[in-house]
């Protein structure tokens, strides 16, 4: 017992560094060999697919908010691309902008490059707005009128009625779902300012870590789904396997093998911590 | 005074904008401040670029603790000017649309009408009037019988209208009319009646031009520069019998050209427009004429147009296999002898040592066992005839496993003589567990029939085969196919006025990759932001666990219970959750939805009622700390 207290005292005190190694050999291990755990896909993802298959049904744009940075880019990037993608192979419509100067580059970039994987056309079936400040005055003034604060596009910088697609949306009205994917405060602007002023259909993509603060928002259906973290976007990519949109598990799907191990990682340190704290604690 | 001008603003404004949701009059003030606030904001983003490079400099200047990282700060801040103003440096630094489209080299064919290769074309000045385009398609290597259209479409008065996707056109913005009271809201001012044509008001249509039967009215004289076109339109309606609208347009020397208008119903229609080109300076005369009733004529335009055509046709539309051919059934396939071996290899010509192995790893059912040093191979399989003239590829799809020796499956294609002229190969690994395979291949020229060949490689253990597919696919254009592209310009008649013509191959690899923008401001994002953004975030991982590891501890009751739930929550929102015990995960969106719903929901509620408590503070003067200097 003696020794098994000595290995837990020094458990307790080792160096922070061994966590680190135990973190990224937990994380390499199913990187290297996949497991292909089940996803279960929960009714809140299932509502902003929903929301996206019936933008494309409808004929009517989806109003996509970029909200993100590199930084929560892997968990919140693998959103946009099924998101982008979905509406692509519906022959769907979508608007892009960001609120973060930051996320312009990300939307630029994978706009494009699913946008060029299905042919899709600038101004006829999607449109980059760019990035647009202040998040308040641009959300309500999409209630009004578009124009009032976006007069012009971003990549064309040409009036939005030059572009076919945009002549005739006007506000939410001619939009028919909002989908931020926000790593920061952003779906609470849209649900104080599209949804509750102007009564905006609205979902949402959140890091895991904010998925908690804005559940209440989604039991109070000011947001019609939601994604959340990693796994949110797993879902989303499921869905889009089980339609045929995806042949092979997208980025998320694969990343939620080193997100399940992790996490058991950190319960063990957790508990082997707990562990060590009660079984060496001086009373 | 600094301090009763903010505050009245933050009065008055906050005042009102409270209002304007209560009172429906106050509602433009509303739609004023949306437009106001991003200039607000600008301004604000102004003072704060300021003071940032203010701060840093008297730091750096005054060399004061860390006075190193604030000229980091400035310089990064530079640079992002630089890159910012100057984005496009070393490249472009946005992408481009369509960004796989080849360059456009423009040629000029001797009937002056130019095209360019690769599927984008330029045409200029050329002589006579274009109604329309054809875009013609052969493969390069056959004669010119094998011409097919595949798309026509009007050459309008303002630019060329195709299918989206398949052609786009640049013309710009449409010239202004020159000619001055079209719509007759000066009487009939210069024009020139001949017989009865009075000008009548209605409240809807306001001033237009009635001309009885047999009465003409032409058009002030106008001056054709050289080199330009000239379209003319208007709005017509017959006012009683059957009337026949006579339209004609001369510009200089060229033939006039004329339309003649007959109308069903009585409702406004456009008359078709008319258009010339000026091949000199010259006058523009145009008419109007009527016979069989009376006619009114309103918003008649003429404008110049520009004699400029940029058809770029997206023949070679992105694709790639794998997302546009994914729903083919087994009805497609012409390997039809026993794919499956559900009960014999019959129809395979197999070495020694192959069988009929029975599956136990995947559904029931059976599959063929090669041995190491074995093949299987199929019957043959005679090549479809292409009705299009036009080569098909061939998309084999099947399952193997590896079982100790590597698995190699081949489409052999073979001439007519039965001698083999190619084989393309799949490899499946030693190791390696039930995988499906695709493979397409585009086969010789001369192919007249197939087989499949499968191999165990290695040379030991053995090689598992099952379920397969074989099917023609069409591809259109067929990559590595080259083929002859001919754009006609076309007159009303359908007569041919211009061509130009170009050979391309669709090149599989080029076509559906993104290109990155290059530019300085791209590459700046790219490279340094987003790694290092990332890095920092992904470095939260490990932080989280080292303090997770270190601080969490069940030390009391509430401690225990908010640790019971982060472990419940943790494992049950990752799919090993779920895979362990199912009620794991049903138990972590408990948790979500109930304790923590309502936690959060008392928590924002109050929030929510401090700021609203706040916000009246503030406008009340009561709160002024941010005026700055005490109270």
């Amino acid at each position: 017992m003696n020794g098994f207290k000595q290995f837990l005292r020094r458990v307790a005190t080792m160096d922070r560094r061994f966590v680190y190694l135990g973190v990224a050999v937990f994380v390499v291990i199913p990187v290297l060999w996949p497991w292909g755990l089940p996803i279960r896909v929960t009714p809140e993802a299932r509502a902003v697919f929903d929301e996206v298959d019936e933008a494309t049904e409808a004929g009517k744009p989806v109003l996509l908010s970029f909200d993100f940075d590199p930084g929560t880019m892997a968990e919140l990037g693998p959103m946009a691309r099924g998101i982008l993608e979905h509406v692509f192979s519906n022959h769907g419509k979508v608007i892009v902008l960001t609120f973060m100067p930051t996320g312009a580059g990300l939307a630029e970039k994978m706009l494009f490059e699913v946008a060029n994987k299905y042919g899709a056309e600038y101004g006829k079936d999607f449109v980059y707005l760019g990035y647009k400040f202040p998040p308040a005055a641009v959300i309500l003034s999409i209630g009004e009128d578009i124009r009032l604060t976006i007069p012009r596009d971003a990549y064309r910088n040409v009036p939005l009625d030059q572009l076919d697609m945009m002549k005739n949306v006007k506000n939410y009205k001619d939009i028919q779902v909002v989908v931020d994917l926000a790593g920061n405060a952003m779906p609470e602007a849209w649900i104080t300012n599209a949804w509750a002023r102007y009564g905006a259909n609205f979902t949402m993509g959140v890091t895991a870590v904010q998925a908690p603060d804005y559940k209440p928002f989604l039991l109070a259906g000011q947001s019609k789904g939601m994604l959340g973290g990693m796994r949110g976007a797993a879902e989303y990519e499921k869905l889009l396997r089980d339609r045929g949109i995806y042949e092979r598990p997208g980025p998320a799907m694969l990343g939620m093998d080193p997100q399940s191990a992790v996490h058991v990682f950190i319960i063990l340190t957790i508990l082997l911590g707990n562990l060590a704290y009660f079984l060496t604690r001086k009373r | 005074m600094r301090r009763t001008v903010p505050l009245a603003i933050a009065l008055i404004a906050g005042t009102l904008l409270l209002a304007q949701y209560f009172v429906p009059a106050l509602y433009d003030l509303y739609e004023i401040s949306i437009t106001w606030l991003p200039v607000i904001a600008g301004v604000v983003a102004y003072l704060g670029i300021i003071s940032f490079v203010r701060h840093h400099w008297i730091k750096t200047k005054r060399k004061t603790p860390d006075w190193r990282f604030s000229l980091v700060s400035l310089i990064a801040f530079a640079v992002m000017v630089v890159a910012g103003f100057w984005g496009d440096l070393f490249g472009s630094s946005v992408p481009d649309v369509p960004p796989t489209w080849p360059e456009a080299a423009i040629v000029d064919t001797p009937d002056d009408a130019g095209g360019s290769v690769n599927l984008a074309w330029k045409v200029e000045g050329a002589a006579g009037d274009i109604a329309k385009f054809a875009i013609r398609r052969k493969p390069a290597d056959q004669g010119d019988d094998a011409y097919v259209t595949i798309q026509e479409f009007a050459a309008g008065a303002n630019g060329t209208i195709g299918k989206p996707h398949e052609n786009r056109t640049n013309r710009g913005e449409p010239y202004p009319s020159i000619l001055e009271n079209g719509d007759f809201s000066a009487e009939l001012g210069n024009w020139v009646p001949e017989g009865a044509v009075t000008v009548e008001k209605s409240e809807s249509m306001g001033s237009f031009a009635v001309l009885a039967d047999g009465a003409a009215l032409a058009g002030p004289t106008l001056s054709a520069e050289s080199g330009r076109r000239y379209s003319l339109t208007a709005i017509a309606r017959p006012l009683d019998g059957e009337p026949k609208l006579t339209v004609e347009l001369n510009v200089g020397a060229a033939e006039p050209a004329t339309a003649d208008v007959t109308f069903d119903g009585d409702d406004w229609i456009r008359i078709p427009e008319l258009g010339r080109y000026a091949d000199e300076s010259g006058e523009i005369r145009f008419r109007f004429a009527v016979t069989g009733g009376r006619v009114a004529i309103d918003d008649v335009e003429l404008r110049p147009v520009d004699m400029e055509y940029w058809l770029a046709y997206a023949d070679t539309a992105p694709f790639n296999y794998n997302e546009d051919f994914p729903r083919y059934g087994e009805g497609d396939s012409i390997l039809t002898v026993n794919p499956t071996f559900d009960v014999t290899l019959a129809g395979w010509s197999a070495d020694e040592g192959v069988e009929r192995f029975h599956r136990t790893d995947r559904e029931a059912g059976s599959c063929a066992k090669i041995p190491a040093g074995a093949a299987l191979l199929s019957a043959p399989m005679d090549r479809p005839d292409d009705p299009t003239g036009q080569r098909y590829h061939y998309r084999f799809r099947g399952w193997g496993r590896g079982g100790g020796s590597p698995l190699q499956v081949e489409i052999v294609s073979y001439d007519g003589e039965g001698g083999e002229i190619a084989a393309e190969a799949l490899d499946f690994d030693a190791e390696s567990g039930w995988e499906r395979k695709e493979l397409m291949v585009l086969p010789p020229e001369a192919t007249k029939s197939f087989r499949i060949r499968y191999r165990a490689t290695g040379s030991e253990g053995a090689a598992f085969a099952d379920d397969m597919l074989f099917m023609p696919v069409k591809v259109d254009p067929a990559p590595g196919v080259a083929y002859t592209y001919l754009v006609e310009a076309r007159d009303a008649a359908d007569a041919v006025l211009a061509t130009a013509s170009a050979t391309v191959t669709a090149d599989m690899e080029a076509i559906g990759s993104y290109q990155n923008p290059v530019g300085l401001f791209q590459w700046l994002f790219n490279y340094i932001l987003v790694p290092m953004e990332a890095t920092m975030f992904a470095l939260l991982a490990f932080y989280i666990a080292s303090a997770a590891f270190r601080a969490f501890r069940a030390r009391s009751l509430e401690a225990t219970l908010l640790l019971i739930a982060a472990i419940l929550v943790m494992i049950g929102r990752v799919p090993l959750g779920d895979a362990m015990w199912e009620p794991l995960g049903k138990i972590a969106d408990w948790i979500m939805t109930y304790p923590n719903g309502a936690a959060k929901r008392a928590i924002m509620i109050g929030v929510g009622l401090g700021m609203a408590a706040t916000s009246l503070k503030l406008m009340l003067g009561i709160e002024r700390a941010y005026l700055g200097r005490g109270q």
